[in-house]
Parts: structure tokens; C-alpha cells; sequence
């Protein structure tokens, strides 16, 4: 059973392209050019799960489409567009949509973000959480869950493979979500011994771990980092 | 030209024209006393006529002697007369011989006497004094007399001879020494005229503040001192005294001199004179003769009134004093307001300067100054109007910067999309492949250079959000090493940090300066030398603080800091790696959005570029604000809190152990 996405965007290529990957990927894929296509296929279409929407569109734009959809559903909408600047992405994220992706994007990217949606949204209130509620070792944020019995780390279901460090250092996150920490602080915490020098041990390391977890490291959606005073696990949900 | 310049030299120079006129004034006096006053003994010695001056004494002598020899003959001595007849002849014919030739000849011309050998006493003198005697009509008889051509016999003639050959002989050398110190004070003099007014590391003529001086006041005083210098000669004070008086009034008048020759050479004598201060003075009031006219009007009309009032009040009429005091008092209001309003307009120009241009002046407050405070305020609104069209183009630049870049980006990502997709077709042709990368690399490329244009587009019209916090620098150098390491490390380049023990807290936008950061290390990244190092340094002086980050640039840096600063400039010049050249350009502006500096120096292939920012104190929650990086961050603490020393711990200026000095 393939999943349907609805593609909103006025450049007809783009659709195409964006319907090429994800029909590559097992999706099932409707196009749409402007808002009033795209509200007219969520009406018609129950079954669509997902939808990427441009902003900058003829007629009816993506913002106020996505206000009408967020009237009736809430399935997952990524913001697809050409406007880069922060407020565009604050706007974007403030009216329900769930992700931000810019233009020019990296296709993988796009299909990542969009299989993480999915799976968010088709296991809300399913497997992760549940399993969390029966076992006290697993944490879970977002997509992001660690199995503390198991030692086990997965991403939207799929296992990361982390080193024992980058492991201690997701578990200390895990446990502190929403707090901020400075270096020295995650180095002390997670070593247990005290931190000296100017080293950037402990920055390199959640470098690595943020290649690993996040779709975009340098879009970090779990750890991020927080400019000159350390770095923090956003609470997701 | 250097030893112009050359202040030891010219001091020197000084102290030996000194010395050296000295020397000529006192070689000169000595020479004239010895050449002059002894010539004269020469003139004396060859000139019978002057001779007689000197044996005047002997004439008197040998006139009584042969009134005494006469006398003898004639009637016989008597005891006083032949002891002094003795005396005179023991004095005329020494032992030792004389050395003058004398006769006495009676009126028949019979010789008398004389100290002669030979058969004709007249002709034995002239012999011996070769010519040159006196004949001499006296009481008793002639007197025949004469100095002897060679003073063989030691007396006070030959020493006189002896004496004055060798002041001749000294008077040439003294004559001579005057003439070198002559000539040398000359030449040093000149050489000071010439390098009057050189000063090293100056070009053209220096003038110091004395040389401001009225020139009429500075001759004056030059005169006025020679001429002291002068008349202590003819003071009654002891020698070294006057010695050293006039040495200080003659080097006093020789410096107020030297103050003249700068001045001429840098041709501001007249300039500088009170005398071209008058005749400014006078233009001035010339040209402005209306005013002039206005302004000398009215003082002699209240002067008049003043006058007539004094004379009336004098004359006891009270109407005269009660105008005399009112028209004071009237005028004394009038110069205060006049001031108070010239004061206000003052101010306002003031408050221009500083960069306020609305409302500079209220025009009903200075009534007096009318026009001044409408031209002030009319200038006022142009520039504002002109900052305002300024900023607003600033503004749509960017704007149109940022929509042209949404129009590029929707073609371009199609452009990426179906480069993409052109991967996953059925391809085998290797060139085909290899066009496809290059077309997927370029494509990328484009969209890195779009957003890097936005960015500084909108960085440099400082159309960009700046949230201003405390920051952990330190910690943010941390961070941005961690993150650049891998883009180092595939260069082969290392990242040597040296950051202080203690917090580095400083007022910034952390986000910014991460970008500042990423930038500088991506440079580094992208032109360091394969193989080196990147030093990271981060230093506190005083309320500075520094970053530093130095590499070694892979291609020669043949160009002009200011210039790498510049938008779209890149050290190789060939542009053929990646990179905008946009990098540095956001970097300083960022820093200059956030109150910091950014400096970049280049030694050779050394590539150091040093931020600088203010240091402050530690917030006052240790937690970091709980801002996300979408959401705007915490509201930075007011400036004023700044100083409060909450954690005097964050001031320590302990220094990590310094990295190897290159």
C-alpha cells in the first residue's frame, strides 16, 4: 500500500521532478500548481498523507493553503520554497506546517524529511512511545529513540550506529531534553572527569553525532547548537 | 640631506661656530695688537725722525754732556758738575759698548765727543747707522745721533728688536689662526643657515612654535641682545663675567636669528609678522566696509549719547540719568542675548556634528541669529532626506538582491532536480557521466553563490536581525573549531587553539560569529597550505578582547589587505577554486553589525586575521537563554548592567600557556 504525498508547486518541472522521486521511492504521488488545486485534492483525495507545498504560487499561495488544510487536517505539510530568510521559515513553521525544506534542495534530503514525517505521523501515538511507557530504559524524542537495555539508537525507526562516547553523549542529551550545556559541562558529564584545555573534543563528537541522527547536520533538528553557550536536545512533541 | 636633518649634528655645528667665532674675535684682537702696535716699533726703529722719541732722553743727556765737556775746557768744573760729568760718561761709554752711534759736534763742527772709532766722527756715525741719524741743533752743540745698524750689545733696543721680531713672526700665526677660525665660522655659519628649519623624518621646511612669534618682535630682541652683548665690554664687571654674558647674548640673538632664516626659507616672514596681522586686519575690515561702516556708526552715535548724557548728568539734570541708565541697561540685555542666542546656535551645530538632524534649533529662540538657525534646520532636513534616500536604496538593493535570487532559485532548482535525476537514467557513456557531474557540481556552486550574495546583501545594508547577548567566546570558538574539523582534516591541516582557562564573555550575536567564524575557518580551509597549521588565539587585553587566526595562504598573497576585504575579491585572483569571495566581506560586516572590528594583516604568505570585541561580564543566570534557533533569542541584558560586577571570576586575565613563538 503506497503512500500518496499531494506536490503543490506552480513550476510544473519541479512537481515532476519532485513526483519522479518519490514515485521512485514507492510513493503515490498527485500534483497540484497553485492553493486552490491543492485544497481541492485534499477534498477529493482522503488518502493523501503528506503534502509539499510551495509558498510563492499564482492564485491561492502555499501559507494561506496551508492554513485551509490545517482547518480540517493534520497531516504533515513540508514548506517548499525559495524564501530562505529566518521569518519565512518562522511563518512557515508558525501556520502548521511540520518542516521547512529551501530551495535549491538536495532531493535525498527531500526524501528523507519526508520519510520522516511519514513515519511520525503514520506511528503518532503508536510503537515508540508505547514502548516507552512499558520500558523505563527507552527515551524517546521526536523520531529520535534511545533503548538504554539494548543500547540501541534509532532515527525514525532506523538504527544509527554510534560509538560508545557519541552513545553516553545522546544518552546525556536524552536525559536533560530542552537544557542547555557548554562543552565543558557534556565533557565533565559524560568523561566524569574534570575538563581542561581548549580542545574541541567534545564539538567534534556531537559533529559526528549529528551527521549520523540528523537528516541535514547542518539543519540539525534534535541537537543544536546554541552559539557560544553550548548545545541543547530540542523536545519534540 | 640626513645630516641637515641630523639634530646632533646641527647642535654640534652650533657649538663649534661658537667656539670658532670666539676664537676669531680674540686671534683677530690679539693679532691686531701684536701686527699693528708693533709695526709701529718697526716704523720706530727704521724711521729716524719717530726714533727720536725713544732716544729723546739720550739727546737731553749728550746736550748736557757736552756742556759739560765745554764747560771743562772753558773754565773747569765744579765737584757737583765733575761728579755728573763722570756719571755721564760712565752712561755713554759703557763697558759693554752701546748700541748707539753719537757725536757732539761744537758750532765749528769740531768734534767735541763722540762713541765712534774713526778719523771723522760724522762720517763714522753715518757709517755705522748706515744713514740713518738725527743732526740736532741744541743749546750747547749738534748732537749727532743714531742707532748703530746691528744692535750687537744687549740692551733695552736689542731686546726691543728681539721682542718685536717675534711678535711679527707670532702676529702672522695669530693672524693666520684668525683668518682659518674667520673662514671655518663662516662655513659652519653657512651650513646652519642651510639646515635651518630641516627636521628628521619632515619634509620641507619645520616650524616650530617659536617661529610664531611676531617677526618684528624676534628682530627686535635679536638687536636688543647684540647690542647688551655689546655693552657688557664696557661694563666694570670682572672678565669671565663678562665674558659669559656676552656669549649668552650673542647665542640668544643668533637662535631668535636662525628663527628669521626658517622663516624666510619656508617664506613666512612676513607672513608671521604683526605688521601682516595689521594689514590682514585692515583688508578684512575693507571688504566688510558696510558692516564696518555700520558697526563705527553706531559706536560713535552712542558715544555721542553717552557724551551729551555725562555732560547733562554733570550739569545735575536727573532726565539724563535716568537715560544713562536705562541705555546701559538696555545694551548690557542686548550683548547677553546676543551671546545666549549665539551660544544656542553653537550648540546646535554641536548636535549636528554628532549626527542629530531633526529640530536643531527652535528659529523664535535667536531672533538675532534668524538666518543661521533656518539655514541649520534647512540643512538638517536635506541631510536627513538624504539618509533617508540613502537607507531606502540601500534597502532595495537588497530587496531587489532577494527577489531576483527567489527568481534564479525556482529555475535552478529544477536545474538540480533533473541533474539529479539524469544520475538515476540508464547512462553509460562516461563523458555524458562526467558532464553530469560537472553540471551537478556547477549547479550547486550557483546556489552557494546566490545565497552568499543575499547574505552579504543584506549583512553590509545591515537589513539583518542582530540579537545581542553574552556569549561564551571561548566556548563558541569550541564549537566552530568542532564543527570546521573535518573540513581541515581533509587538507591535512591542523588547528592549534589557545584559549584562556576562564569564560571569555563577550556581547555579541552568537549565530553571526559563528558565521564569522565559519567563514575565517573555511577560508583557511579552502587556501591554507596543505600540511600547516591554523593558530587560533584568543587573547584578553584590558576590556579587549582578541581573536586571532592565522594560516599560511597556499597561493602568494600579492594583494592589499583593504582590498581581500572588498565584495568578490579573492586572494589568488584566479578564481578558479570555490568560494564567492564573499567570505571576508560578511565576515567584517557582521563583526561592524555587532560593535566588533575585523583586521586583516599579511606577512609575506602569513594570513592572520584578527577580530576584536568588547569584553563584558558574565550573565546573571548561568543558563543559556532557552532559545531556539528559529525563535529570536533571549533579550540581551540592558548595556547598563555591563559594569555590574557580578562574577569578577569572568575578569581574570590568566593566560593559557602560549603556543610556540613562530
Amino acid at each position: 500500500m503506497a503512500q500518496t504525498i499531494l506536490v503543490c508547486d506552480d513550476d510544473k518541472e519541479i512537481a515532476a521532478a519532485v513526483d519522479i522521486y518519490l514515485t521512485a521511492e514507492g510513493y503515490r504521488v498527485i500534483q497540484a500548481y497553485d492553493g486552490f488545486q491543492a485544497l481541492e485534492a485534499v477534498q477529493k483525495n482522503d488518502d493523501i498523507q503528506l503534502i509539499l507545498m510551495d509558498i510563492m504560487m499564482p492564485r491561492l499561495d502555499g501559507v494561506r493553503a496551508t492554513m485551509k488544510i490545517r482547518e480540517t487536517r493534520n497531516i504533515p505539510i513540508i514548506m517548499l520554497s525559495a524564501k530562505s530568510e529566518d521569518n519565512d521559515k518562522i511563518l512557515g513553521l508558525n501556520i502548521g506546517a511540520d518542516d521547512y525544506i529551501t530551495k535549491p534542495f538536495n532531493p535525498m534530503e527531500l526524501i528523507a524529511r519526508v520519510r520522516s514525517q511519514l513515519r511520525r505521523y503514520t506511528n503518532f501515538g503508536g510503537t515508540p512511545e508505547a514502548d516507552a511507557a512499558k520500558n523505563p530504559a527507552v527515551m524517546v524524542n521526536g523520531g529520535l529513540e534511545l533503548d538504554d537495555g539494548a543500547k540501541r539508537v534509532t532515527v525514525d525507526g532506523q538504527e544509527v550506529s554510534l560509538t560508545p562516547v557519541e552513545y553516553k553523549i545522546v544518552k546525556f542529551f536524552m536525559e536533560n531534553k530542552g537544557l542547555v550545556f557548554s562543552s565543558a559541562q557534556i565533557y565533565e558529564s559524560v568523561w566524569n572527569e574534570p575538563s581542561y584545555g581548549a580542545d574541541n573534543i567534545v564539538a567534534v563528537h556531537i559533529r559526528h553525532i549529528r551527521e549520523k541522527i540528523e537528516i541535514n547536520p547542518k539543519e540539525p533538528r534534535y541537537i543544536k547548537v546554541i552559539w557560544g553557550h553550548g548545545y541543547k536536545m530540542e523536545k519534540i512533541g | 640631506m640626513s645630516l641637515k636633518s641630523n639634530l646632533f649634528a646641527k647642535v654640534f655645528a652650533f657649538g663649534l661656530f661658537v667656539v670658532f667665532a670666539v676664537g676669531c674675535v680674540l686671534t683677530s684682537t690679539l693679532a691686531y695688537y701684536l701686527y699693528f702696535v708693533l709695526e709701529a716699533y718697526q716704523e720706530t726703529y727704521t724711521d729716524t725722525s719717530l726714533y727720536y722719541n725713544s732716544i729723546y732722553g739720550d739727546v737731553n743727556r749728550l746736550d748736557n754732556y757736552g756742556r759739560l765737556l765745554q764747560k771743562e775746557k772753558d773754565a773747569g768744573l765744579t765737584p757737583e758738575e765733575q761728579d755728573e760729568a763722570d756719571y755721564l760718561n760712565s752712561y755713554f761709554f759703557p763697558p759693554a759698548g752701546s748700541n748707539i752711534a753719537w757725536a757732539l759736534l761744537d758750532a765749528d763742527g769740531n768734534c767735541l765727543a763722540t762713541n765712534t772709532e774713526g778719523a771723522s766722527a760724522v762720517e763714522s756715525v753715518k757709517e755705522e747707522t748706515g744713514g740713518r741719524f738725527e743732526q740736532i741743533q741744541q743749546e750747547s752743540a749738534y748732537v749727532l745721533i743714531g742707532m748703530k745698524t746691528s744692535l750687537a750689545v744687549s740692551d733695552r733696543y736689542s731686546e726691543g728688536l728681539a721682542d718685536f721680531q717675534d711678535a711679527h713672526r707670532w702676529g702672522r700665526l695669530v693672524l693666520f689662526g684668525a683668518g682659518s677660525c674667520l673662514l671655518l665660522s663662516i662655513a659652519l655659519f653657512s651650513f646652519l643657515i642651510a639646515a635651518a628649519g630641516h627636521k628628521q623624518g619632515a619634509e620641507g621646511i619645520a616650524l616650530n612654535p617659536f617661529d610664531r612669534i611676531w617677526t618684528e618682535a624676534v628682530l627686535f630682541g635679536a638687536c636688543l641682545l647684540v647690542a647688551a652683548g655689546m655693552s657688557v665690554f664696557y661694563s666694570r664687571m670682572y672678565v669671565h663675567e663678562i665674558i659669559i654674558l656676552a656669549l649668552l647674548c650673542f647665542i640668544g640673538a643668533l637662535i631668535l636669528f636662525f628663527s628669521l632664516i626658517r622663516r624666510a626659507k619656508a617664506r613666512v616672514l612676513f607672513k608671521t609678522s604683526f605688521l601682516c596681522l595689521v594689514f590682514r586686519l585692515f583688508r578684512v575690515i575693507f571688504r566688510h566696509l558696510r558692516i564696518t561702516a555700520r558697526i563705527l556708526g553706531f559706536l560713535i552715535a552712542y558715544a555721542l549719547l553717552q557724551l551729551l548724557l555725562v555732560i547733562g548728568m554733570t550739569a545735575g539734570n536727573p532726565v539724563s540719568i535716568f537715560f544713562f541708565v536705562t541705555t546701559n541697561v538696555a545694551l548690557f540685555i542686548v550683548v547677553c542675548l546676543g551671546f545666549i542666542q549665539y551660544h544656542h546656535i553653537c550648540r546646535a551645530t554641536e548636535r549636528m556634528a554628532a549626527g542629530e538632524l531633526d529640530n536643531l534649533v527652535d528659529e523664535n529662540t535667536v531672533p538675532f541669529f534668524h538666518r543661521i538657525a533656518h539655514n541649520l534646520n534647512s540643512t538638517g532636513k536635506a541631510m536627513t532626506l538624504a539618509v533617508e534616500k540613502a537607507t531606502q536604496s540601500e534597502r532595495m538593493k537588497t530587496e531587489l538582491i532577494t527577489n531576483v535570487s527567489h527568481d534564479i532559485k525556482t529555475p535552478l532548482t529544477s536545474i538540480i532536480s533533473y541533474v539529479g535525476l539524469l544520475h538515476t537514467t540508464d547512462i553509460r557513456d562516461p563523458k555524458a557521466l562526467e558532464y553530469i557531474d560537472i553540471l551537478d557540481r556547477k549547479s550547486h556552486r550557483l546556489g552557494q553563490l546566490m545565497a552568499d550574495l543575499v547574505d552579504a546583501s543584506k549583512v553590509t545594508s545591515g537589513n539583518i536581525a542582530v540579537n545581542m547577548e553574552v556569549i561564551n567566546l571561548g566556548e563558541l570558538v569550541k564549537q566552530a573549531g568542532g564543527e570546521v574539523e573535518s573540513r581541515l582534516e581533509e587538507r591535512g591541516i591542523q588547528m592549534i587553539c589557545s584559549l584562556p582557562e576562564t569564560p571569555v564573555f563577550v556581547y555579541a550575536d552568537g549565530r553571526h560569529m559563528w558565521r564569522v567564524l565559519d567563514n575565517l575557518f573555511g577560508n583557511a580551509a579552502k587556501y591554507a597550505l596543505d600540511g600547516t597549521r591554523v593558530y587560533v588565539d584568543l587573547t584578553v587585553i584590558g576590556q579587549d578582547v582578541l581573536l586571532s587566526v592565522k594560516n599560511i595562504s597556499r597561493d602568494a598573497l600579492n594583494i592589499r589587505p583593504e582590498e581581500l576585504m572588498e565584495r568578490f575579491v579573492r586572494g589568488d585572483a584566479s578564481r578558479n577554486t570555490e568560494g564567492s569571495g564573499l567570505g571576508l566581506s560578511i565576515a567584517r560586516s557582521l563583526m561592524e553589525l555587532q560593535q566588533g572590528t575585523m583586521n586583516i594583516q599579511i606577512d609575506g604568505d602569513l594570513f592572520k586575521v584578527v577580530l576584536g570585541l568588547r569584553l563584558t561580564d558574565p550573565p546573571a543566570a548561568p543558563a543559556a537563554p532557552e532559545a531556539a534557533e528559529n525563535t529570536p533569542a533571549e533579550p540581551a541584558p540592558a548595556p547598563d548592567t555591563k559594569r555590574t560586577p557580578l562574577n569578577p571570576k569572568g575578569r581574570l586575565r590568566k593566560r593559557p600557556p602560549s603556543p610556540p613563538a613562530p
